[in-house]
């Protein structure tokens, strides 16, 4: 038991280090996560990765900088740079009494900026791709390579302020660190943090022992000829995301830390665990195998927007449908799965963004929430107040969208709807599935209503906006960003 | 006097009037401290009145949450429980009715806001401040019948830009309160609370303006009561957290408030206090690694500490008391249960037979676990040069902290009962 407590008292120790920080991991330049924690599970194995990759470009010593925010060397979506820092800590292990030595680390840490939704064929058409990029020394960031970063055309605006930002809060938890580490009593040497991940990992283990072990198979049509096949299967109490089968993306286009990332929310949610901690230990319970080129493991310099967008949530909905078979423990109804995302482009310049988050599944438990993501942690939506004094455009609503829910037992959230009138000319930009099947009810509760984005000329014509594209908009037109909501659980003996 | 409303106590203190600026570092001539259960305010109130009623006359009583987050304050939701007639009600600008909700997890709180009382009001106001419509005269009549029909009588309303331009708030406002509403708009929270700084934008403002309403329809009995008991003093309710208004903080310096509920990290360039977690009345539970840890979940339901005979599992406070870290505490002591000290120690022993350990270094591992997190946030949060520590519980709560490897310089506001933290008297 011993190890477990001592587990415990080190996943707080780093759980307290970032808590305020919300994308940020902290790795071995072996490829070993201690932490991960993100907004979403695409920043599981993505933010470790990043580090990985530029570690194997430029040997990251204590205080050495590089950035990148490019999918195919380890990054995420490409409005969130990840800046990389090496760490080398001091450490002794007190239970060995051993003589103190130099251990190095990565600490990756990322910053979400504004999206801009295009549809475009290539990645690097689609905004500014920073490969892994050295950026100098904490003490003595290289202000000519930044400058160079941030003043290129496809750089986005914030980007400038968001890696001073990102590089103040790293040298405030280099800083820091030491301080915590005597505090905490706690070292991280190999002594201590394998017997750590391997707590982490036998804990996991524990819970998946509960899932059948009988292989089962699921495909999933996102559009014609685009087909995830899966294979589901469970040894030695770990388990193996088969894609084998899976045809090439046409436009979603995923890579393969986004999807072993996927794979591992989806199992922590269907097996209702609490708390897990992100790292190699918990990680190792999940294999995943899929061809290189598969929309699933794609490969650069295929185009990441949509994937980042609407194809995350349909794909890790799909997991987590496909979990649920495995086991009873627990079972949803599906979430809305679109964010009914689009860009506006005013004369001025100026650029704006917005979504609907979508409401989410009942379940056995619990009705649905509203306006929540399963898949992405919401960081509140910006002031409406705020927005108006910037942009040339007024808010008429902004609420919960009546009746897109699954009625159930256990009713689905309800979506957010917005409708939003252009004060000036605009271009506004889309980029969606064509999803027919609404967020699905499950045990006999009722579907729930799909995302839409409608727009309203002048004029009183009104267009759906569907698949991809970019509109010239006239001063006075509306556009109504409607969220889908989420499936019902359970039928309702009422009705 | 100023009376502040958390979950279990009631915490009263009384400062003599001219005193306002001096309150923490040089306390007043008069100033008094007491803690009881708020089921009997209002005699538990006249007796200790009644202790020095020849030397001091009290001539106003701020009465409001100690809470800072009280969206989440369990009081709150006891009481709401315990109402029969409806909550507060929400006007807001028309297509927003929803925006409170989306934007705060309200909708997890339905004790505190009912969707059904949110009501939109056809108005605007653009962002250069010039109102686009008006609410008319038939939508405000209509507005006040739904009301009646409810049963409301206490209204917040929060309307888009009122910050530029509050006509469209005051035209409502004063037709409502003719008709005998009380009515709390949101271009005047920043006046009429007693924030330390300025609420920025709209969600922040429609917040506080809606929990004013809500606060003061909650505490309405309890106001009552005192008036009845009190009929010569003039009670005002106030719905921002006001312990520490008036501290004198310098620049440099944090306030840490350790309240019997909660600790409380007060700066002067912060709009809000932060409340340190594990919350003191964090119960402990198992975590992923089947290990005990005090609960760092925003919205769990706090039922109190098994000292003063509530709930069944142990809280930092709990273990504070039966490491005899809790020291001589006036008006908490005297509540503690006789009984609830081996009934500590009991649940203590049951959590840690399994983890293979025994109760005392189960108590000294939550322990540890709590003096580095409290640390780790106070380091966090950038201090300052100096942290202050006062309130009910600085004594155990300095020693703690202070032990450790702390780079902090630490000072303990010697006297906490003789300080006016709730130096309300300023807000005049």
């Amino acid at each position: 038991m011993k190890s477990a407590l001592d587990a415990s008292h080190l996943h707080q120790f780093f759980h307290k280090l970032f808590t305020h920080l919300d994308r940020v991991s902290l790795s071995a330049p072996s490829g070993e996560i201690l932490y991960s924690k993100g907004l979403s599970s695409i920043d599981h194995f993505t933010l470790p990765q990043a580090g990985s990759v530029a570690n194997q470009f430029f040997n990251l010593g204590h205080g050495d900088l590089a950035i990148t925010n490019d999918p195919y060397s380890g990054s995420a979506e490409l409005w969130s740079p990840t800046l990389i820092m090496g760490l080398q800590l001091k450490t002794s292990s007190k239970a060995s009494r051993t003589r103190s030595v130099h251990q190095s680390f990565l600490l990756s840490y990322r910053k979400t900026l504004m999206p801009f939704v295009s549809a475009k064929d290539n990645i690097d058409s689609e905004g500014l791709r920073i490969p892994p990029t050295p950026l100098g020394q904490i003490s003595k960031p290289q202000t000519e390579t930044i400058d160079a970063i941030t003043s290129h055309p496809q750089a986005p605006k914030q980007l400038r302020s968001a890696i001073e930002d990102g590089l103040a809060e790293l040298e405030k938890v280099s800083q820091t660190l030491p301080l915590l580490l005597k505090i905490w009593e706690v070292d991280l040497t190999k002594g201590t943090t394998k017997p750590y991940l391997k707590a982490s990992e036998d804990s996991l283990k524990e819970l998946i022992a509960d899932l059948t072990s009988e292989e089962k198979k699921f495909s999933l049509e996102i559009e014609p000829g685009e087909v995830i096949r899966l294979k589901l299967s469970v040894k030695n109490d770990r388990v193996l995301f088969d894609f084998l089968g899976t045809t090439a993306g046409s436009r979603i286009f995923q890579t393969l830390p986004v999807t072993h990332g996927a794979c591992a929310e989806a199992l922590i949610k269907v097996l209702n665990a609490k708390q897990v901690p992100v790292n190699s230990g918990t990680l190792s319970c999940i294999e995943v195998l899929a061809p290189k080129g598969c929309l699933v493991n794609a490969d650069y310099p295929k185009p990441s927007n949509l994937t980042h967008l609407d194809g995350y949530y349909i794909f890790c909905d799909f997991l987590l449908k496909s979990l649920q078979q495995m086991t009873r423990r627990v079972q949803y109804a599906s979430s809305g799965t679109s964010r009914c995302a689009i860009s506006l482009q005013f004369s001025c310049g100026q650029i704006f963004y917005d979504s609907v988050p979508p409401g989410s599944g009942g379940t056995k438990e619990a009705s649905g929430a509203n306006g929540e993501s399963l898949w992405w942690k919401r960081s509140g939506s910006p002031s409406i107040e705020s927005i108006e004094k910037k942009f040339p455009l007024m808010y008429e609503a902004s609420t919960l969208r009546g009746n897109s829910y699954g009625s159930g037992l256990n009713p689905g959230g309800l979506g957010v709807a917005k409708s939003i009138r252009l004060l000036e000319p605009a271009t506004v930009y889309w980029n969606n599935l064509k999803i027919e099947k609404k967020p699905e009810g499950a045990d006999g509760g009722k579907a729930a209503l799909n995302g839409e984005i409608l727009v309203v000329h002048p004029s009183g014509e009104k267009v759906k906006l569907i698949d991809q594209g970019e509109m010239r908009l006239e001063k006075n037109t509306l556009i109504n960003l409607l969220g889908p909501g989420g499936g019902g659980f359970s039928s309702d003996p009422k009705v | 006097m100023g009376i502040s409303l958390s979950p279990t106590y009631f915490e009263a203190a009384v400062v003599k009037e001219g005193d306002k600026s001096k309150a923490l570092l040089s306390p007043p001539e008069i100033s008094k401290r007491i803690l009881f259960p708020h089921a009997h305010l209002g005699p538990a109130l006249k007796d200790w009145i009644g202790e020095f009623k020849d030397s001091v006359e009290i001539s106003k009583v701020y009465i409001g949450p100690h809470d800072p987050a009280p969206q989440i304050n369990s009081f709150f939701s006891s009481l709401s429980d315990q109402q029969n007639s409806s909550h507060a009600a929400f006007l807001t600008t028309l297509g927003f009715e929803s925006w409170l909700e989306v934007n705060h997890h309200l909708s997890k709180l339905h004790t505190l806001l009912e969707r059904d009382l949110v009501f939109g009001v056809s108005e605007r106001t653009n962002a250069r401040g010039e109102v686009t419509v008006e609410p008319s005269d038939e939508d405000i009549d209509f507005l006040i019948s739904k009301l009646n029909l409810n049963g409301i009588k206490y209204v917040a309303i929060g309307f888009l830009h009122s910050d530029l331009n509050p006509s469209n708030e005051l035209r409502l406002k004063e037709k409502l309160t003719a008709q005998g509403f009380k009515v709390w708009i949101s271009s005047e929270i920043n006046e009429t609370s007693i924030a330390s700084q300025i609420t920025k934008d709209e969600k922040e403002r429609f917040l506080q303006t809606f929990l004013a309403a809500q606060s003061s329809f909650l505490i309405q009995d309890s106001v009552k009561k005192l008036e009845e008991h009190f009929p010569s003093i003039e009670f005002i309710q106030v719905h921002r957290p006001f312990y520490a208004r008036g501290m004198r903080i310098l620049k440099n310096q944090c306030l840490l408030y350790a309240g019997v509920d909660g600790l409380y990290l007060i700066s002067s360039d912060r709009a809000s206090s932060i409340e340190l977690s594990p919350k003191l009345w964090a119960p402990i539970e198992k975590n992923f690694f089947s290990t005990l840890e005090f609960s760092t979940s925003q919205s769990n339901f706090d039922s109190g500490p098994m000292s003063f005979g509530r709930s069944t599992q142990v809280t930092p406070f709990d273990l504070l008391y039966a490491l005899k870290l809790l020291g001589d505490v006036p008006g908490v002591n005297d509540k503690i249960h006789e009984r609830s000290l081996p009934r500590i120690q009991d649940v203590l022993r049951a959590e840690a037979k399994p983890l293979g350990i025994n109760d005392d270094e189960l108590s000294k591992l939550l322990l540890g676990q709590l003096q580095a997190s409290w640390l780790t946030e106070l380091i966090h949060n950038n201090v300052g040069n100096e942290v202050l520590v006062a309130g009910p519980l600085s004594s155990a709560i300095f020693k703690l902290l202070k032990s450790s490897l702390s780079p902090l310089k630490l000072k303990r506001v010697e006297n906490w009962n003789d300080l006016s933290s709730l130096t309300v008297l300023e807000s005049d």
